[in-house]
């Protein structure tokens, strides 16, 4: 095929991000009307790919992006739509409470003359498309809120596709639709290449990518690491493209010595989303806890944290019932809990690396509410040596720092308090591969002191080579708890995706690291 | 040659950060040595204290603004709480009904009271700090024209005046200077040297992550608002005791010029990041406008359309600074 029939060239992109290196040499192509699937663990590059070609990140120099072999440069999102790349975000981005039509030509205005709103060209090119997707069930003149999810994404993609797109990136599309529509969705971005479009397609759901793509291009660790036609691989295969590292590097061994019960979880019941969850771990042990994304196991570690009522159940520490209300009586109970969403819930961006340690430190009693901070800040230094947290100085605003020193803070805040329960969700999420294997030596250091340590990870193969056991759930409910003997990843994922009531035990699955890559 | 070219455009890049960095000084000695220039006077001593005597009252509401919008909120309805104090303190001690120090106890309960309600309706109802003290700002003002019926009320005991009005430390300095500067210091060493100061940053930072550190979000909220109620009483004080009377429309800029202040002092409206020295700066900015352009002869309404223009000006380099920072 020659050069002139890609649609999309990218040549030689990098993206640097204070810290991170995102992004290093990718080059790939894409055909005209082409489905064309990116793969990758978290933090391998997609989003950072996707978000260059949709005109939020700009590629560091030396990278060239060509459309129909013309060089590009965008500078913001806009400019991508008007090389007609269009991108369909994880999260919708329509106006909930316009209409179908209006939602479907509010990025087209300039198209329209004149000064007054043209409802009825509105609906006119709003039942057009939405017939031409054969999506006819959709009233235009519905209020997008009132639309189930699935129907709101075949409005975001008739959005797209009015624009007279060439190229369509869809962001894990199916992540938050059901089996049925994913089927319909199949078929509109069927009728799309069968138009000429060209379609970017991201998911975990390797059999999804199997049954729709053409070409598939694998990133790992923000490096290219090849593409292939689909019809040339196996899941296998692309298993072994995206993982394709030495684990023993990255997961360090530890032997700790697993003592008496710490934590005991019986029956944990918190409103309508977690039903009964019961386990216990022991001192120096690290239980892993498992499942898709929307299998609860959040909420499930934010009951225990005192952050969610508690419906049903009983938690034990050291045999003694106890009954976290909210966050303070965990900590008092020496539980700690390294949130998954760093931004959001384990730092305060604005403030320095210092204080953000001192968090808890802060609260402890003191003569008329005085801080003295000279000796707060040697403590400060003290974390900042052992956890190896690397900034230039510990005032550096916390969020300036990279993922993983942020993580290390994050994680710091709680270790004067000798915690005897440490909860980890996701955390090695957005972080570097060297820096992921210094937290899992910092959780097996901790292990060793005797703390115990629960670990939520989405990703198997983190769960599998970290976690002695690992509990895992669906939609809220318990489904199993694996031992260290049973462990293989399709075992925990056969558990974490097989409907409840029929579940061969190691029974091969498709779509096998849903969630994990 | 390599040297020189690399070393310029540095040399240029420090200058500019610190010219953003000190902002609010920068646009205060700018401002202040224009208006000396166009005006010898105003360098004058005796017109520098004046204006400092001006700024008190502003101030100190602006101090406790300070941490009301560090915490991510916002307090309207200060300067209703002024008139309020102002009022029932005319109407308590009027024709002796009650002595001086106990009146003063009872308005400063009730000051602080009106403040920890508004921090209560916030908290408890969950609503927004602004809608909450854009209706009390109503409500307190409303209580301040019922109890006098709009009337003012004066204020005749020996030493009110003196005390926190028109008298002067050493026949020099005006005693609501003294007072609004050690507010200012007391209020310096809170915000950077307390815990409290401390979990104020931290959760106008992120809410979210202080709740899961353990800290107690409602209690160092409501706290805040009561001081706020706080730091209006003593500024109603000033502003009844400088008037000789309670005024049921006393302190009706108050609150919009402390807000103004503080902004112009560098702290972020959404909270999280802020300096009592910038308040300080910013409220000296204002004041010094005021000052300024009374000597030049401009009217109010000049006076306000030009004060609105120094704080979007003030944004606008806040915005620079940020932008830089990331």
């Amino acid at each position: 095929m020659s050069p002139d029939e890609y649609v999309l060239e990218l040549r030689n992109i990098s993206k640097t991000f204070p810290g991170v290196v995102a992004l290093k040499n990718v080059s790939m192509n894409v055909k005209k009307g082409e489905v064309h699937a990116l793969l990758g663990e978290n933090g391998a590059g997609k989003s950072t790919l996707i978000k260059i070609l949709s005109g939020y990140h700009q590629p560091d120099k030396g990278g060239e992006i060509l459309i129909n072999g013309k060089p590009v440069s965008f500078k913001e999102p806009r400019d991508a739509i008007k090389s007609s790349i269009v991108t369909i975000y994880q999260e919708l981005t329509l106006c909930p409470d316009m209409t179908v039509a209006e939602n479907i030509v509010l990025d087209k205005q300039n198209e329209f003359k004149g000064f007054l709103l043209r409802q009825s060209d509105y609906q006119v090119i709003a039942d057009r498309v939405l017939s031409a997707l054969g999506q006819n069930e959709i009233d235009p003149n519905r209020s997008v809120r009132s639309l189930s999810i699935a129907q709101q994404q075949v409005v975001e993609i008739a959005k797209a596709v009015t624009s007279k797109a060439q190229i369509v990136l869809m962001d894990e599309p199916t992540s938050s639709i059901s089996e049925s529509d994913t089927k319909k969705l199949m078929d509109i971005i069927r009728n799309l290449k069968a138009n000429g479009v060209a379609v970017i397609y991201i998911s975990h759901r390797l059999h999804e990518i199997n049954g729709i793509a053409d070409r598939i291009t694998v990133l790992r660790d923000g490096e290219l690491v090849g593409t292939v036609n689909n019809a040339d691989v196996t899941e296998q295969d692309l298993i072994q493209m995206m993982v394709g590292r030495e684990l023993k590097n990255v997961y360090p061994k530890r032997d700790v010595q697993i003592g008496e019960t710490v934590l005991k979880v019986e029956n944990l019941v918190s409103g309508e989303l977690v039903k009964g969850i019961s386990f216990e771990v022991h001192k120096g042990e690290i239980l892993g806890i498992g499942g898709l994304v929307g299998s609860r196991r959040t909420e499930m570690l934010e009951a225990l944290f005192g952050l969610r009522p508690i419906t049903e159940g009983k938690i034990y520490l050291n045999n003694e019932e106890i009954h976290p209300r909210n966050p303070r009586e965990a900590i008092k109970h020496r539980i700690a809990f390294v949130t998954e969403d760093r931004k959001k819930t384990g730092l305060v961006a604005c403030l320095p690396v210092y204080e953000n340690i001192n968090m808890l430190n802060a609260q402890r009693p003191s003569f008329a509410g005085y801080l003295n901070w000279q000796q707060l800040k040697e403590i400060a230094q003290r974390h900042r040596k052992t956890l190896d947290i690397r900034v230039s100085k510990i005032e550096q605003i916390m969020g300036s720092l990279s993922g993983g020193n942020q993580q290390k803070v994050a994680l710091a805040k709680w270790l004067d308090f000798s915690p005897q329960v440490i909860i980890f969700d996701e955390p090695t999420r957005g972080i570097d591969i060297g820096a992921k294997t210094e937290i899992y030596q910092i959780m097996g250091d901790l292990a060793a002191r005797g703390t115990a340590i629960l670990m939520v990870s989405s990703e198997l193969p983190e769960l599998i080579s970290v976690a002695d056991r690992i509990l895992v759930m669906q939609e809220g409910y318990m489904k199993g708890i694996v031992e260290k003997e049973q462990m293989t990843q399709e075992y925990v994922m056969s558990l974490a995706t097989q409907k409840m009531q029929n579940l061969p035990a190691n029974s091969p699955m498709k779509g096998l690291m849903t969630d994990a890559c | 040659m390599h040297a020189k070219t690399d070393s310029t455009p540095k040399s240029r890049t420090t200058f500019m950060k610190l010219l953003i960095r000190y902002r609010t000084m920068v646009i205060l000695i700018v401002l202040m040595a224009v208006f000396s220039l166009l005006r010898p006077v105003f360098i004058n001593p005796a017109n520098l204290l004046a204006i400092l005597k001006n700024m008190s009252y502003v101030l100190i509401v602006g101090l406790g603004m300070t941490f009301i919008i560090t915490l991510g909120g916002l307090d309207l309805s200060v300067g209703s709480i002024a008139a309020v104090v102002g009022v029932t303190f005319a109407l308590l001690v009027r024709g002796g009904l009650v002595p001086a120090i106990p009146a003063l106890l009872i308005v400063l309960v009730l000051s602080m009271l009106l403040g920890f309600l508004n921090g209560f309706i916030s908290v408890k109802g969950k609503i927004e700090p602004f809608l909450v003290t854009l209706a009390t700002m109503n409500i307190y003002r409303g209580l301040a024209l019922t109890l006098t019926s709009g009337k003012p009320v004066p204020i005749v005991i020996p030493h009110f005046a003196d005390i926190f009005g028109n008298g002067r430390l050493f026949n020099v300095i005006p005693t609501p200077v003294i007072i609004s500067l050690i507010l200012f210091a007391i209020s310096w060493f809170v915000f950077t040297q307390t815990k409290f100061g401390f979990f104020v940053r931290s959760i106008g930072g992120n809410q979210e992550a202080s709740r899961v550190a353990g800290i107690e979000i409602s209690k160092v909220k409501l706290a805040a608002y009561t001081m706020s109620g706080l730091y209006a009483f003593i500024s109603g004080l000033i502003l009844a005791a400088l008037m000789n009377s309670g005024l049921p429309d006393a302190g009706k800029d108050l609150a919009l010029d402390a807000i103004s202040g503080v902004i112009l002092g560098g702290t972020a409206l959404l909270g999280g990041v802020g300096t009592m020295w910038g308040t300080l700066g910013g409220c000296m900015i204002i004041a010094s406008l005021n000052n300024g352009m009374s000597l030049l002869g401009a009217q109010y309404h000049v006076q306000i359309l030009v004060k609105g223009l120094v704080i979007i000006f003030a944004v606008l380099m806040d915005n620079a600074f940020k932008s830089r920072q990331r």
